[in-house]
């Protein structure tokens, strides 16, 4: 085991390094640089301009300037927003918790839908409602996500006047949890949507294969109600592949937040990324990307050592 | 002789796949569907006469009738021009960045596949990496140093979308590669090329059309998103994701549906239709496999 989760510990290093060096060379060859802002005085001098350059270090080799940026960002500063001259850290760190509140909160809602559909097409496989939920699947995944969430505020905010269209609460001064919680509904449904039909595919595939197991048989042959054999015997086998979906649904479920973050002015690192686009705030865009990939990384692994755990067959393949 | 015999037999498994493909209902209906839309998107605006791009001075925001089914815009522009040439850079979008996704990622997977080795390893390690990341974020970030325009967002959209080519063509190169008419090829003294040509890509390459029905649905989603945030197609061209995008303002949105619901309707039956088809193309190839 220990072994298992060296390899992997490994591999999630060498995949970050291989990331940072991608990021920091794009980042290098786009255009616009932190001096930008200084040109737009037209009174600047040439020799105040190198000046600049060489304190902020851009006169080194671009190998140089790489180990630097490295170096600050294992000590987890991100350098300086171009726009606002604050910290990125600061300015992610500030937005991150309300994005792990908006994925993990659809991420939460996909598999109470999902996985009891997925047993249930499992368990009458090939029937009316098997064919439905199936075609249903299709069609959820069909939708994009920007689509709902304009037609969700379209429907229950501006005709119906239940939820509130935007933002994380009403006003800055009461904060409650309700109001929270009424702000979280359309985008959480919104992004649980783009989940829901990769969930149920794996239930329900999972589910079929472990319930034409010998021990299936055993159970049954033995006497026990269905439901039993389903909900006690088979369910914890199925259940365990739906551990790696939620390793490879991270990088969706990031891509999907940007968009349904921007579509109700959720305020996380998704509407961030997109406005420090719009303004080509570099340092802003790569902090983001890099503190995504670490994220992602660190669920991957520890879906990986979880599997490792619960099916001890992947720690040898 | 061989090769008639050959070709008679290729033709034969083809037919076979249409004929189980026919019996598909909801790909049917999906190829159906796919070819109205098809119909209305690059012959519809030709047989009309449609003009996106010009302003009807004066008319803005003008109502639904009459010559225009649809409406104006808030620039006096024909709303069903929009949508139908909005239609049209969706697909054509989506078909060519899947195109450049199949020039990197099957001959990546067909080499990885085939001579193994530390070839195999560096594309298969690459092809984890790119499954591991969000390729949004990815996407933005190349869209905002290149820049954003419909040719730039069909490329990184296809660069983007290259393992997935190449894991698909790597386990069937994988497989196929074992069986015995590839070992008599070679036994006969056959060149690498030509056992490539010959025996291991028409036998590796049936699933490949799966994916490409699935890598188009979702690049036309990608460059969808992307327009949507401003990041993809540029405007005065049309897009469906630039029309929702244009109409994200709290009066458009509240009171003018009619801007907005069309063009998300119609992406919704693009893909839709897309991934049908793709659905009932993977049961008639093979029912077991997993795509």
């Amino acid at each position: 085991m220990a072994k298992y989760i060296v390899r992997r510990l490994l591999l999630g290093v060498l995949t970050f390094f291989g990331i940072t060096v991608i990021v920091f060379f794009m980042s290098y060859l786009a255009p616009g640089s932190p001096l930008d802002y200084l040109l737009a005085d037209p009174t600047i001098s040439a020799e105040e301009l190198t000046r600049r350059a060489a304190q902020l270090g851009l006169d080194r080799p671009v190998y140089v300037q790489y180990f630097s940026w490295l170096g600050q960002l294992l000590q987890g500063n991100l350098g300086f927003s171009y726009r606002t001259y604050r910290s990125v850290t600061e300015m992610i760190g500030e937005r991150l918790g309300n994005t792990l509140l908006l994925t993990f909160s659809s991420l939460f809602l996909a598999y109470l839908v999902a996985i009891p559909i997925g047993i249930h097409s499992a368990r009458k496989p090939y029937s009316t409602s098997d064919f439905v939920s199936a075609a249903g699947a299709l069609v959820v995944m069909a939708l994009p996500g920007f689509f709902v969430g304009m037609f969700f505020i379209y429907l229950f905010s501006a005709k119906l006047g239940w939820l509130p269209m935007s933002g994380m609460y009403s006003s800055n001064a009461s904060k409650s949890v309700l109001d929270l919680l009424s702000h979280l509904a359309m985008p959480a449904v919104c992004l649980a949507m783009q989940q829901i039909g990769n969930v149920m595919r794996q239930m329900r595939s999972s589910m079929l294969e472990v319930l034409s197991e010998d021990y299936i048989r055993t159970a049954r042959s033995e006497g026990l109600s269905e439901r039993r054999v389903v909900y006690t015997h088979a369910l914890r086998n199925a259940l365990t592949p739906m551990v790696t979906l939620f390793g490879s649904s991270l990088p969706f479920l990031v891509g999907g937040a940007v968009v349904t973050e921007q579509v109700f002015s959720w305020p996380g690192i998704g509407g961030l990324m997109v406005s420090s686009i719009t303004t080509r705030d570099y340092p802003v865009i790569i902090g983001i990307t890099v503190v995504v990939a670490v994220a992602v990384l660190v669920g991957n692994l520890l879906v990986d050592i979880t599997y490792g755990i619960l099916d001890p067959k992947v720690r040898y393949s | 002789m061989g090769m008639i015999k050959k070709q008679d037999k290729a033709r034969s498994y083809y037919a076979d796949v249409f004929q189980k493909f026919r019996r598909h209902r909801m790909a049917m209906v999906g190829l159906y569907v796919i070819t109205l839309v098809l119909l209305a998107v690059f012959v519809l605006p030709l047989l009309l006469g449609l003009d996106p791009i010009t302003s009807t001075r004066g008319k803005a925001f003008l109502l639904p009738g009459g010559e225009f089914p649809l409406g104006l815009d808030g620039l006096g522009r024909d709303n069903l021009a929009r949508l139908l040439y909005g239609g049209r850079t969706s697909i054509q979008v989506g078909l060519l960045s899947t195109a450049v996704s199949i020039l990197i990622g099957v001959p990546l997977g067909l080499c990885a596949g085939y001579f193994r080795g530390w070839f195999e390893a560096l594309v298969m390690r690459l092809v984890d990496i790119f499954m591991s990341f969000p390729s949004m974020i990815l996407i933005l970030v190349l869209v905002s140093v290149v820049g954003p325009s419909i040719w730039s967002v069909t490329l990184i959209i296809g660069i983007m979308g290259w393992p997935d080519f190449a894991r698909i063509i790597y386990g069937n190169v994988l497989s196929v590669s074992q069986k015995e008419y590839v070992e008599g090829a070679r036994a006969v003294g056959a060149t690498h090329p030509r056992i490539i040509r010959d025996y291991i890509l028409p036998n590796a390459f049936s699933p490949v059309l799966v994916t490409i029905t699935y890598r188009t649905a979702s690049a036309i989603l990608q460059e969808a998103a992307l327009s949507y945030l401003g990041m993809g197609v540029q405007p005065p061209a049309a897009s469906l994701g630039n029309i929702l995008n244009t109409a994200q303002s709290l009066t458009t949105l509240t009171m003018r549906p009619w801007f907005w619901m069309p063009p998300g309707i119609l992406l919704v039956l693009i893909v839709l239709s897309i991934n049908f088809i793709g659905d009932g193309m993977r049961d008639a190839l093979d029912p077991k496999m997993k795509v």
